[in-house]
């Protein structure tokens, strides 16, 4: 340092100038907002649909939960009008009722398929708001569901969990793909270390390759980020940061333009990590063949 | 005394979007600095600071509906940072710690025009920042280097606007017994390279 003190102003300055992200992690992110923005609004995600799917298959269930009440409420009356003196009143607090009216069929539709069953307080104003909510806790118990079985079980699970949207879903993956996941996943869970060249510290081996993988990314190297994944999957099949490598491998994928391995490895990392805090950065990576598929997918 | 209405510095000044339907990109425009060096503060590491940062404003994208437009955008990126973060603390803890243990840790490159005295200065503030605890440190950071309004840092901790001066004046403090130690330090320096 100079001779002159060092100011406030200086120390303040410099720590602006010094503490931020590079130029390239600014662009990084601004690409994957602005995808992400572009994205959204046509992205068909079977676990976390977007707020704006949500509702509308919330109003899906709506128009099923109207149809079912409608149906449901004439024939109970013309039930219990005979069997007991039993009112409206009396039916909506009955959560187990098989035919409730109005927003109560919405429990119903929030049987969760694991075999869990959410029962919601069948209250006189279980309306719109509530349908929606038991929407949220059926889809929540699915993804509970999920991360603990099989992924061909996780598929069907989805499938009836998310009727409308992941029967469209599920229509349009292709069967081959799926199948190419899983063998890759067997793959990774099959050649494990498992010891003979086991380093001291094998978990900060891990962190030295997965930063070597993220360092390759800033510097703009996907081809040797992919290196250095394919490295990292090899030695540690069953490492610690097997979710960060995935969520990396994505983004290099889609970084290198192999849309389509992008895309399968994406897919993979929500089924398997559907809770990831990379997640959304991982359904940003390949925004645009995502948001084609996906379009193709509402049509 | 914290500057009520003293203009801030540009890249993070607040959008026209403050005012009506704020847009992501203008808002990560202006806060992607603010909201790394949050995430920083609150004990992310340097190369996990990105991937935070960028959660946040996908974050910011998803619950861009509930910011109160009258509120204080950086109050509410705050909020989301600082939920994300203590979210995922176990597993950046975990990093930390082995990333400490780390030999060389490597650090995000830095820009190119970082001069010698630039990165000094930096390290000593990132030295005297690290020497106080998270409350004042936030309220001096928040202060100092982002230009924040009392009243908008009194809403981003929801402390009282009383607490945000005493917290200020005591970090302020020590930032002064700081310098004098740096330069008692620089002066002794240049007495031995003087009479050797």
């Amino acid at each position: 340092m100079r001779d002159e003190p060092v100011t406030t102003p200086e120390l303040v300055a410099a720590y602006r100038d010094r503490e931020r992200p590079s130029e390239a992690a600014r662009e990084r992110m601004a690409r994957a907002l602005m995808a992400a923005t572009a994205a959204r609004s046509a992205t068909v995600i079977p676990l976390r649909p977007s707020r704006r799917q949500r509702r509308g298959v919330a109003g899906g269930w709506l128009a099923l939960a109207a149809a079912l009440a409608l149906i449901g409420a004439s024939s109970y009356w013309l039930v219990s009008a005979r069997q007991q003196p039993s009112g409206p009143a009396d039916m909506l607090l009955d959560a187990h009722d098989p035919a409730p009216a109005q927003g109560t069929v919405t429990p119903k539709a929030s049987e969760a398929p694991g075999g869990r069953v959410v029962h919601a307080i069948a209250e006189p104003r279980a309306t719109t708001v509530e349908g929606e909510n038991v929407e949220l806790v059926a889809a929540t118990t699915v993804e509970g569901t999920v991360e603990n079985v099989e992924p061909e079980a996780a598929t069907k699970i989805e499938g009836a969990a998310v009727e409308v949207a992941a029967k469209t879903e599920t229509a349009a993956a292709d069967p081959a793909q799926r199948r190419a996941g899983r063998s890759q996943a067997r793959q990774v869970a099959a050649d494990s270390p498992r010891g003979e060249d086991a380093p001291a510290d094998p978990v900060l081996e891990e962190l030295m390759l997965i930063q070597q993988i993220k360092d390759a990314l800033d510097a703009e190297r996907p081809a040797a980020a992919l290196a250095a994944i394919d490295a990292h999957a090899r030695k540690f099949a069953r490492g610690s940061l097997v979710e960060e490598r995935e969520a990396l491998r994505v983004v290099a994928l889609c970084d290198t333009g192999e849309v389509v391995r992008g895309e399968r490895a994406q897919r993979a990392f929500i089924k398997a990590y559907p809770r990831s805090a990379y997640r959304e950065r991982v359904r940003a990576a390949c925004p645009v063949a995502a948001a084609a598929t996906e379009q193709s997918t509402i049509d | 005394m914290i500057p009520l209405a003293q203009p801030p510095h540009t890249e993070d000044a607040p959008t026209s979007a403050e005012a009506g339907a704020p847009d992501l990109m203008e808002i990560y425009r202006a806060h992607v600095d603010y909201v790394w060096r949050i995430a920083r503060s609150l004990g992310i590491p340097a190369d996990a600071a990105e991937d935070v940062t960028q959660e946040v404003f996908l974050c910011v994208h998803h619950r861009l509906h509930t910011f109160r437009p009258g509120g204080s955008m950086r109050a509410w990126l705050f909020g989301i940072t600082r939920n994300l973060v203590l979210h995922d603390k176990r597993s950046y803890a975990r990093r930390e710690r082995h990333l400490a243990a780390l030999p060389h840790p490597q650090e995000t490159a830095r820009e190119p025009d970082a001069t010698v005295r630039v990165q000094q200065a930096a390290a000593l503030m990132q030295a005297f920042l690290d020497e106080l605890d998270l409350d004042k440190r936030l309220v001096f950071q928040m202060t100092e280097i982002e230009e924040m309004t009392a009243d908008e840092i009194a809403e981003a901790l929801a402390i009282p606007l009383g607490t945000v001066y005493s917290r200020l004046r005591a970090a302020r403090a020590r930032l002064e017994r700081f310098r004098l130690r740096l330069h008692a330090r620089d002066e002794r320096r240049h007495a031995c390279a003087t009479n050797p």
